[in-house]
């Protein structure tokens, strides 16, 4: 379970997360929306332990964040925007790597290892060094990366990014699986439709402020809208600037 | 072309301070930390001042040789500081850049050759270097005033020689490129050529130091025919062919530079490769996490021969002197001297260690990694080679007297406890993982702390004795250790 209240994360002058408080349960996926720049990924990496809130209170799996970090990357598995991995080893050295810093024990990780590496289709890269795989490759390594200790929370930013259908497709399925064993799942997309598709509930933030919560179906109502799109246009107040925008360089090409 | 050096030196330094989360996370102390080094005036006037001052003592030093001749071959000697300092910022240094994704920017844009901007913002890591070498040059002027005319030009020259031939080296040695079946021959030949290369410079300086010793014999010799940097700069108290030398140098030297410059682009441009897909089985081997980090560093450090040479290099600063040293004959104090050179010059190494991770550093902020951890993997990878070339220091000399194997826990510590030093020296307020800024001001306070660490030991070892030398070592090694363990 993740519990977030009244959560604020500044960097200098500014505020990244102003003050947002929600609340994922165990075997849930909550979506976080909001446009480029609002304050998900900031949320994100406070809810992985990676960055300390300036304020607020942030418990993930019953540990708060801000008195033990360590212990929270322990239960956490967190899939960056952009892949953080080590380019100079290779898949094979970096599992190992993982695994013996999160203190797998040996049979457990060749199981979990082989069982991903496969599900994903990267056998054939796992000799190759990370810095010289695509971006979508890279990607599968992180995740397989973040999932290898089972953990009970999965912070996923963008996860989806760079990843062919079918893989997209297994990672969804697998995320099915993860809420039926009980496990809080926080996911951020710009798919809509993917949002749509697997969140339990979604979270919109806009400014760095969390402007509406609850299922598609209750969004849609809140803001009167047919469509997860349009409900998003509308909360973050982008649609009349979408349609202007869209004018102007219709006149301007 | 001001402009965009400016803007890559500021993204260059912006960037390390965004890859150490406890200055990123405290916006005040960012703030602070970029206007120090992410400012090119502020930073390279902080750097030039703090070399100013050895430049000083090479100026009185020039000034009190009493024979035109003699200052000149003194300062020959003293140009070698710009010529190695170009050659290892720029061989080093590029691969670092480059690694850090700063030239990504300008890849789609229409730039010819952008790699003169890698050129530019590595020279400027040069210009204290050459600054250090005015007040020598200027200190010429006792004796001619036209000497000091050419030796600002040979300085230059020298700068350049080194600049030039750091490009060749990252052309040839620097790439990127990872897998297939010769990737590790590749790799250890690259490691090879990069050694064997900086190893002409401990050729040059032996010549230099027989020439020194043979002064009278070989001056008219010395003056008349030296080709070679840094002996040519000997040649500025005969003005006319001096110049034709230094005209000859440029000549040789600027073609060279624009080749490689395009080189040098052409290989950023292409970015890393894949050789060949090979299917390989995984093979699950845990360790513990210290001994798991230690072992990621080393890969690293193996896969990227700038590392690897960063690594070593300090090995090149202390064998040649600690050879010819031993070379007159093994004895405890030369072997105790080695020893204690070793150590010291371990010091160094702490900014290639620290460099390891680069950019991949976000990689570990998302595991369960403690400081003390890390602190020990980083420890273990400092120690290594320093450990290892002791210990074959004092096996070489049990193999003409088993009773040098005493020193053998002096091997094992000496540094060890530069090697602690160095990481409390920049982890000692530290409370989470970071990467700290190891600016070259940082190292040299850290190499004067070290000396004086040393300095200690050494006394008690050459005044009372081995044994109390190593319960010195023991009591100063404790703090430290448990400083790097909390």
């Amino acid at each position: 379970m993740i519990e977030v209240e009244n959560l604020v994360r500044r960097f200098g002058p500014a505020v990244a997360v102003d003050g947002i408080s929600f609340r994922v349960d165990d075997g849930e996926i909550y979506g976080l929306l909001g446009p480029n720049g609002s304050g998900k990924s900031t949320t994100m990496k406070i809810l992985a332990g990676i960055l300390p809130p300036t304020s607020g209170r942030v418990v993930v799996g019953g540990v708060d964040v801000s008195q033990k970090p360590l212990r929270v990357k322990e239960i956490t598995g967190y899939v960056p925007e952009t892949p953080a991995l080590y380019e100079s080893l290779t898949p094979v050295e970096f599992f190992n790597f993982v695994g013996s810093v999160r203190r797998i024990p040996e049979e457990k990780l060749q199981e979990r290892v082989d069982a991903l590496v496969r599900a994903f289709g990267i056998e054939e890269y796992l000799g190759e060094m990370i810095g010289s795989l695509s971006f979508g490759t890279r990607q599968k390594v992180s995740l397989i990366s973040a999932m290898l200790h089972d953990p009970e929370v999965l912070i996923l930013d963008e996860s989806m990014n760079g990843l062919d259908p079918k893989s997209a497709r297994i990672l969804r399925e697998l995320l099915m699986d993860f809420r039926e064993e009980g496990k809080s799942i926080v996911f951020s997309t710009h798919v809509l439709a993917l949002a749509e598709m697997i969140c339990d509930r979604i979270g919109v933030i806009y400014n760095g402020r969390l402007i509406a919560e609850g299922t598609v179906e209750q969004l849609k109502e809140l803001a009167h809208e047919e469509s997860l799109e349009d409900v998003f246009l509308k909360l973050t107040e982008s649609r009349d600037e979408v349609l202007g925008i869209v004018q102007a360089l219709k006149e301007a090409l | 072309m001001r402009e965009i050096v400016r803007v890559l030196y500021r993204e260059l330094h912006y960037r390390r301070l965004k890859n150490n989360p406890q200055i990123a996370a405290d916006p005040k102390k960012f703030e602070e930390q970029l206007r120090r080094t992410g400012d090119v005036k502020r930073g390279l006037a902080v750097q030039s001042a703090i070399f100013l001052l050895f430049g000083l003592m090479m100026g009185a030093a020039v000034w009190g040789a009493g024979d035109g001749e003699k200052a000149a071959v003194l300062l020959a000697t003293y140009a070698l500081l710009p010529f190695v300092m170009a050659l290892y910022t720029t061989a080093v240094n590029s691969s670092y850049a480059v690694s850090m994704g700063i030239f990504e920017p300008l890849k789609p844009l229409p730039v010819k050759t952008g790699a003169k901007y890698l050129s530019a913002l590595l020279a400027l890591d040069n210009v204290p270097a050459v600054v250090a070498m005015i007040p020598p040059v200027i200190a010429m002027a006792r004796y001619s005033l036209p000497a000091v005319v050419l030796g600002l030009l040979w300085v230059f020259i020298g700068a350049f020689l080194g600049h030039v031939l750091g490009l060749a080296v990252f052309t040839l040695f620097g790439s990127s490129g990872v897998g297939g079946r010769f990737s590790k021959l590749r790799t250890l030949a690259r490691v090879i050529g990069v050694l064997l290369f900086i190893s002409l410079f401990y050729a040059l300086n032996y010549v230099q130091k027989y020439v020194n010793e043979h002064y009278e014999q070989l001056l008219p010799f010395f003056s008349r025919y030296s080709l070679a940097y840094p002996f040519s700069v000997a040649s500025i108290v005969e003005p006319l062919s001096s110049l034709l030398l230094a005209l000859v140098y440029l000549a040789v030297l600027v073609p060279a530079y624009y080749l490689l410059l395009g080189r040098v682009w052409k290989f950023i441009e292409a970015g890393s490769f894949t050789s060949s897909a090979r299917r390989v089985a995984f093979r699950a081997r845990v360790h513990h996490p210290v001994v798991a980090l230690f072992l990621k560093d080393l890969r690293i450090i193996a896969r990227k021969s700038a590392l690897l040479v960063g690594l070593l290099f300090p090995l090149f600063l202390v064998l040649p002197t600690a050879l010819s040293v031993l070379s007159g004959g093994i004895t405890p104090e030369k072997i105790e001297f080695t020893l204690l050179m070793v150590a010291w010059a371990a010091s160094v190494g702490v900014d290639a260690v620290l460099k390891t991770d680069g950019r991949d550093f976000d990689a570990l902020l998302a595991l369960p990694v403690t400081l003390r951890d890390f602190l020990w993997s980083k420890l273990l990878v400092m120690c290594l080679v320093p450990v290892l070339t002791s210990i074959g220091i004092v096996l070489l000399a049990a193999f003409y007297s088993p009773t040098f194997l005493a020193f053998i826990p002096a091997a094992l510590m000496l540094p060890l406890l530069t090697s602690s030093i160095s990481l409390s020296f920049f982890y000692h307020d530290e409370e989470v993982l970071s990467i700290p800024d190891t600016g070259s001001a940082e190292v040299l306070l850290l190499m004067i702390l070290n000396g004086f660490a040393l300095g200690a030991v050494a006394l008690v070892w050459y005044l009372v004795g081995y044994l109390p030398a190593l319960v010195l070592l023991g009591v100063l090694l404790v703090p430290i250790l448990w400083l790097l363990s909390r």
